[in-house]
C-alpha cells in the first residue's frame, strides 16, 4: 500500500492530498492546469520537500515532516516519466537506459529496450528520435531500474496523434504487467479511461472526487468533472422531485432525493424544437442558441435560457439550427439524474 | 521603416573600429617577415615557459573556477552577489595592483608566504610557481563567470531526472551538469587561457623577470622592445596569432 497524506507548497500554491494506492490498481490523477498534479508527483518523487504530513510506500516511510524523515529522490526507487521525456541529450539511447542501473549493464539495458521494440535505436542520440520514441525510451529508462513506484506525467502529451495509439498500447501493456505502484497524471479523460482503474480528480490543490470513469460519468461532483465526461451538470435543492437550482429555475427529476442534490442530464437526452413541443416531456425551457460546435460524429449545441444546456445531435439534425435561433429544449424527468450532494 | 544609421553615430562608430584596427596594421607593417622564424626560435625559452605557465594556470583555474561557477549558479547559499563581486575583482583591478597584493600576501614576508616558507621552505616570488599563481589569479574570473553562465543555462530538470534514477549529488554534477555545460566550460577555458598567456603586470610585479623561470612571452616582448624592436614585433605576431585562434574557437560557443 502507498499511503500519502501530505501538504506541499510551491510558489504560493498549496496542495493538500490524502491518497492510498494499492498494488493492483493504476491510479490516474486528472485535473485542470494548475490543479497541483505535477506538484503531487514531484513531492512523491522527493524532488520537492513536503511541508506537512507523510509519504509511506510499501511499509517504508519515505518522508515524514513531524519525524524529520526525508529520503532523497535517489534513494526512493521511483520511475519518473516526465511530460517531455527529458532524455539526457549527450547520451545515446542505450546509455540513457543504463544510466540508472547499478553496475553499468549494457546488456540489461538492451533487454529493456528490446521489450519495447526499441533495440534498433540503441545507438541513436535523443535528438534523432520522434516524440513517441523519446517517451518510450524515457519509460524504458525508468523501467530498467524496476522502480517501486511509477510516476507518469502526461506520458502522451508530446506524442503526435498518429503514434499515440501505439505508444499508449505499449505503455498499457508494460504498466499492467508491472509489479510497482502506478500513478499517472493526465488532463485527458480518454487517456485516464484507457489507463486507469481509478481516477482521482484534483482541483485547486484538493481531491474533489475519486472513482472509476463510470462513477465520474454518472455522478460528477464538480463542474470540471461534468465537463470532463461531457454531461450537463446542476447543483440545487430538491423537494418531491423538483430541483431548484441557484438561479431559481427548476428541473423535474424522477430520481432526485429530497435535500441538497447534484444532477446530470446527458446532452443526448436533450431535444431541441423550433416550435413549442407538446406531449410527455416534463421539462421544457425556451432559450437561445449561443453556440454550435461540430465535432467528428455529432454537433454540440449550447442553449442559454432559464437553464443552460448542451444538446448533442447528429450532423443531419444540427442542420435545422443556427446561432442566435430561439429554441425550446425538452428533457424527460427520467433523464434528469439526481443524487445527494 | 528600415533603420538608418545617423551620420554622427556612423562617424564615431567608424572611428572606434579604426582605433581598434590601426595598431595591428602598424604591427604588421613593422614585422620583419624574413626573420620572424629566427626571432621566434631565438625566444624559444620564453615561448615554452609561456605555454607551460598559461596551460598550468588554465588547468588550476578550471579546477577552482568550475566548482565556483556551479556554486554561483546552483548552490543554495546567500551572498552570491558578494562572491560574484570578489570573482570579478581581478578583471577590474589593475594587474600591477594584483601583483602587489599577491606579493604582500604570498611574498617571503607576506602572512601566507612566510607561513608556507616556514613549513615547506617554498617561496613564490621569482619562481615559475609564482608566475602560474599570477596567471591563475587573472584567468580565474573568466573561467568562473562563463562556467556559471553555462550551468545556469543547462536544464535543471535533467539533474532531477538523474536523481530519480538513483544518481547522488556528485554523480549528477559529473555525469549531467558538467557535460551539459561543456561548451561553456571550453569557451571559458579558452578565454582564461588567452588572458593567462597575455599576463604581464601581475607577473612582473609578483614573480619578476627571470629568463627561463618567470620571463614569459609578454615580458620578453617588453624587454626586447628596448633592445631589438624588430624582434619584439616578431614575437608579438605569435600572440596575435594565438588571440585570433582563441577568438575563432570561442566564437561558436560564446560570441554569438
Amino acid at each position: 500500500m502507498l499511503t500519502c497524506d501530505l501538504t506541499a507548497r510551491r510558489n504560493g500554491f498549496r496542495l493538500e492530498v490524502a491518497l492510498d494506492v494499492d498494488l493492483d490498481e493504476l491510479v490516474a490523477i486528472v485535473g485542470p492546469n494548475g490543479a497541483g498534479k505535477t506538484t503531487l508527483l514531484r513531492a512523491l518523487a522527493g524532488l520537492d520537500p513536503i511541508s506537512g504530513g507523510s509519504v509511506r510506500v510499501g511499509g517504508l516511510l519515505w518522508e515524514d515532516v513531524q519525524l524529520g524523515i526525508r529520503l532523497p529522490p535517489e534513494k526512493r526507487g521511483v520511475g519518473y516519466v516526465p511530460q517531455a521525456g527529458l532524455l539526457f541529450p549527450h547520451l545515446s539511447v542505450l546509455d540513457n537506459v543504463s544510466f540508472g542501473l547499478e553496475a553499468p549493464s549494457r546488456s540489461m539495458a538492451t533487454e529493456w529496450l528490446a521489450r519495447l521494440g526499441l533495440e534498433d535505436l540503441a545507438h541513436a542520440m535523443p535528438d534523432q528520435l520522434s516524440g513517441g520514441q523519446m517517451q518510450l525510451v524515457s519509460f524504458a529508462r525508468a523501467q530498467a531500474r524496476q522502480p517501486t513506484l511509477f510516476l507518469l506525467d502526461e506520458p502522451l502529451a508530446s506524442v503526435d496523434a498518429a503514434n499515440r495509439a501505439a505508444v499508449r498500447r505499449i505503455l498499457r501493456r508494460e504498466l499492467s504487467a508491472s509489479p510497482a505502484y502506478r500513478i499517472l497524471v493526465t488532463h485527458d479523460p480518454l487517456e485516464a479511461a484507457a489507463f486507469a482503474d481509478r481516477i482521482v480528480v484534483l482541483e485547486a490543490g484538493r481531491i474533489i472526487q475519486t472513482g472509476s470513469i463510470d462513477d465520474l460519468r454518472s455522478h460528477p461532483r464538480s463542474n470540471y468533472v461534468a465537463e470532463l465526461v461531457g454531461v450537463n451538470f446542476f447543483s440545487g435543492e430538491a423537494d418531491s422531485g423538483v430541483i431548484t437550482v441557484d438561479s431559481g429555475a427548476t428541473l423535474i427529476s424522477a430520481s432526485a432525493p429530497d435535500g441538497p442534490v447534484l444532477a446530470t442530464v446527458h446532452p443526448r437526452a436533450v431535444s431541441l424544437y423550433t416550435a413549442q413541443p407538446s406531449g410527455s416531456p416534463r421539462n421544457v425551457w425556451f432559450g437561445t442558441i449561443a453556440a454550435i460546435e461540430p465535432s467528428l460524429d455529432q454537433v454540440r449545441i449550447h442553449v442559454t435560457g432559464p437553464i443552460d444546456l448542451v444538446a448533442e445531435v447528429t450532423h443531419a439534425g444540427g442542420q435545422a439550427f443556427s446561432e442566435g435561433d430561439a429554441v425550446w429544449s425538452a428533457v424527460k424527468a427520467t433523464e434528469v439524474i439526481g443524487y445527494p450532494r | 521603416m528600415r533603420d538608418v544609421i545617423p551620420r554622427r553615430v556612423a562617424t564615431l562608430a567608424g572611428a572606434g573600429i579604426v582605433l581598434l584596427v590601426v595598431p595591428f596594421i602598424g604591427l604588421m607593417m613593422r614585422i620583419p617577415w624574413t626573420r620572424v622564424l629566427t626571432d621566434v626560435g631565438g625566444s624559444g625559452t620564453a615561448l615554452r615557459l609561456s605555454l607551460a605557465v598559461s596551460v598550468l594556470a588554465t588547468l588550476v583555474a578550471l579546477a577552482l573556477g568550475v566548482p565556483l561557477g556551479w556554486t554561483l549558479a546552483r548552490g543554495p547559499i546567500r551572498g552570491k552577489g558578494l562572491i560574484r563581486a570578489i570573482v570579478l575583482l581581478p578583471i577590474v583591478l589593475p594587474p600591477v595592483v594584483a601583483g602587489a597584493a599577491l606579493l604582500a600576501a604570498l611574498g617571503r614576508r607576506g602572512f601566507v608566504g612566510s607561513a608556507i616558507d616556514d613549513v615547506f621552505s617554498v617561496t613564490f616570488p621569482f619562481t615559475t610557481a609564482g608566475a602560474v599563481i599570477a596567471a591563475t589569479f587573472v584567468a580565474l574570473p573568466f573561467v568562473t563567470l562563463i562556467a556559471e553562465a553555462g550551468f545556469r543555462a543547462s536544464d535543471v530538470r535533467l539533474e532531477e531526472m538523474a536523481a530519480t534514477l538513483g544518481a547522488g549529488t556528485w554523480r549528477r554534477f559529473r555525469r549531467i551538469a558538467l557535460p551539459q555545460a561543456a561548451p561553456a566550460l571550453a569557451a571559458g577555458a579558452a578565454l582564461g587561457w588567452a588572458r593567462a598567456l597575455g599576463e604581464f603586470g601581475a607577473t612582473i610585479t609578483f614573480a619578476g623577470n627571470l629568463e627561463g623561470r618567470t620571463q614569459t612571452l609578454p615580458l620578453a616582448i617588453f624587454f626586447e622592445l628596448q633592445r631589438d624592436p624588430e624582434a619584439a614585433f616578431s614575437l608579438s605576431l605569435v600572440l596575435v596569432a594565438v588571440s585570433a585562434a582563441v577568438l575563432t574557437a570561442a566564437r561558436r560557443t560564446w560570441l554569438r
